[in-house]
């Protein structure tokens, strides 16, 4: 049972790389990451709670994954923002059309 | 072992003033640059004072509450070279950045530099695995930021490559700290360092696949070798101030955390039962040659830096991957030595680009003779790079060197001679072309700052000092590195 969550997270982690590394649009990638980072903030909160002791769970894991979340959100904002940018300047937040397009340019 | 609360002042103080910056933008603009001068100049101070305090007492802590900071020789040293590279480039900013980047987001550029960084002092400071990767996250947030600023097609798909590259490779990081975590119950570097033995008797296989993690994440965010593909187009696109920040702090950054992990969160004797010693070997060896190769190829001359910044960091991962004392103390001289040099190059060579509006190498014949301060500042970083023995680059290959040979692998040495050999075939040509080969139609765009002129003379003169003097640097840290290998800790 305890191996479970750890299981169950790390597949969550590989649909995550999974969908950064086959698809070809930012926003997506982007998405792929924030999954791949929910799946190890789940993997540090399932911790807390197979380590407990007398059904209490451990308060640190839920304090460091608030920590993680905040940053990760700072991020993720910036990241998004960063594409909406280059989108405005190819017209596609398509990574493998921009490139296309870049490649035209030259 | 002594208290001091410049600890965490090296951190709280550029935060502070970030926060000023960002205030006073809309109503005093100009005072932006000068605050954060003004503030990287304390912070360079304090961090001198550390360095003091570290050498009088090994090593410098901060306690309240939770929190616990420590600083010893190394981590001193780290900080003086945040500190003055940071310190450099924004003096040569002062008036050049508005030419670069539009004037209306100056003084927004220097608030994201400032909190850039307080993160990465944060980073080495600290010595908590997770509040280290929240820094490194911030750190790599603000360095997209300065990239980007520029505000081009080429400098935005840049930092957008960048940061999802650095994203991936930090959700890698993050899950190789998680498995760590999950499987010692510790995220203080000392306390993982005592309940590793156990959990590797009870779990190798997890603990093996963390470390392999963490491994990955950070040479993605360090720009090793095969995994360096974000950094010419970083560096290449990105106004000159960011371009040194690239090279000089943020790649090492990164280094610097795997250093702190390898060194105190994994006992020494633990760590040689990893396979990591032949990896590591084979990448930087690879890095070496390949980021030297490459460099040869290029006719962009800030990518060409940058390639050669790939380069670097291979030598840098060699002394890490060796993990002898004399290769750590080449690694930590090396990060020292590569950051004042490369900083003097980019900045030369930014300079150049700025005055002439070239940046084709191709095009930099006779500029020597037109505008000589940059090139010759140039120049000695050149020799620097190549080894030229009383500059500072050749002291960290003579330790390199030393720490190779102690493991008996001579063809380490050769690696390290052949990739000399290619530093001189890419850089020394073009000095010589800038100063004996006559160029057409030099024109002058702008004028140089007197800011932009002593920025590039003070890391010369940097460079000289420390390689002339660079018993004082290897006699500072040699203790904090044999301390490592006694067993004790930090």
């Amino acid at each position: 049972m305890d191996n479970l969550f750890y299981l169950l997270t790390t597949i969550l982690f590989l649909i995550g790389l999974w969908i950064v590394l086959s698809h070809g649009n930012l926003v997506k990638k982007i998405m792929g990451i924030t999954i791949m980072k929910s799946a190890v903030f789940l993997c540090i909160l399932a911790s807390g709670f197979v380590h407990s002791q007398r059904g209490i769970p451990n308060p640190m894991p839920a304090r460091i994954v608030i920590a993680g979340l905040v940053v990760t959100t700072a991020v993720t904002a910036v990241a998004l923002a960063l594409v909406a940018e280059l989108a405005r300047y190819y017209g596609t937040a398509d990574i493998n059309e921009i490139t296309r397009l870049r490649r035209m340019g030259q | 072992m002594t208290a001091s609360l410049i600890v965490p002042l090296v951190v709280v103080l550029p935060l502070v003033s970030a926060l000023f910056v960002f205030l006073l933008r809309k109503r005093h603009p100009a005072s932006s640059g000068v605050l954060a001068l003004v503030t990287t100049g304390v912070v360079f101070i304090l961090a001198g004072r550390l360095a003091a305090l570290a050498g009088q007492a090994e090593v410098v802590v901060f306690q309240l509450e939770g929190l616990s900071l420590a600083v010893d020789r190394i981590a001193a040293l780290l900080l003086l070279v945040f500190a003055g590279v940071s310190f450099t480039v924004l003096l040569f900013a002062q008036g050049l950045l508005g030419l670069e980047i539009a004037p209306r987001i100056v003084p927004r550029y220097y608030g994201v530099f400032l909190v850039l960084l307080a993160s990465l002092m944060a980073v080495t400071v600290s010595d908590d695995l997770f509040s280290m990767y929240i820094f490194l996250e911030v750190v790599m947030v603000c360095a997209a930021v300065l990239v980007a600023a520029k505000g081009d097609k080429d400098s935005t798909q840049a930092a957008v490559r960048y940061l999802i590259l650095n994203m991936v490779g930090s959700g890698v990081l993050l899950m190789g700290i998680a498995g760590l975590y999950v499987g010692t119950g510790h995220l203080q570097l000392s306390r993982v360092a005592e309940a590793l033995p156990q959990a590797v008797s009870s779990y190798s296989l997890d603990i093996l696949a963390s470390i392999a993690m963490i491994m990955v994440g950070t040479a993605v965010k360090s720009a090793l070798f095969p995994l360096h593909s974000w950094l010419p187009d970083a560096h290449g696109s990105a106004a000159t101030p960011s371009s040194v920040v690239i090279s000089g702090l943020l790649v090492k950054v990164n280094i610097v955390f795997l250093l702190k992990l390898l060194t105190q969160a994994l006992p020494i004797d633990f760590a040689a039962q990893l396979p990591l010693k032949p990896i590591l070997l084979v990448m930087s060896s690879a890095a070496i040659l390949g980021g030297s190769l490459l460099a040869l190829k290029q006719t962009d001359i800030k990518r060409m830096l940058a390639y050669s910044t790939a380069a670097q960091v291979g030598y840098i991962f060699l002394g890490v991957g060796l993990m002898n004392e004399n290769s750590l103390t080449g690694s930590v001289f090396h990060i020292l030595n590569h950051a004042v040099v490369k900083g003097m190059l980019v900045l030369a060579a930014g300079s150049i680009m700025k005055l002439t509006g070239r940046r084709r190498i191709a095009d930099f014949a006779g500029v020597g003779r037109r505008f000589p301060l940059p090139m010759v500042v140039f120049t000695i970083g050149a020799l620097s790079m190549v080894g030229v023995p009383p500059l500072s680059g050749f002291t960290s290959k003579w330790y390199l060197a030393l720490g190779a040979l102690a493991e008996g692998r001579a063809v380490l040495v050769g690696v390290l001679l052949l990739s000399s050999l290619l530093n001189a075939a890419y850089y020394l040509p073009i000095a010589i072309a800038a100063f004996f080969r006559s160029g057409k139609d030099i024109e002058q765009h702008i004028e140089l700052t007197t800011g932009a002129k002593v920025s590039m003379l003070v890391l010369a003169v940097a460079c000289v000092l420390i390689g002339l003097f660079s018993n004082v640097t290897v006699d500072f840290v040699q203790p904090a590195v044999h301390r490592l290998f006694l067993g004790g800790g930090a």
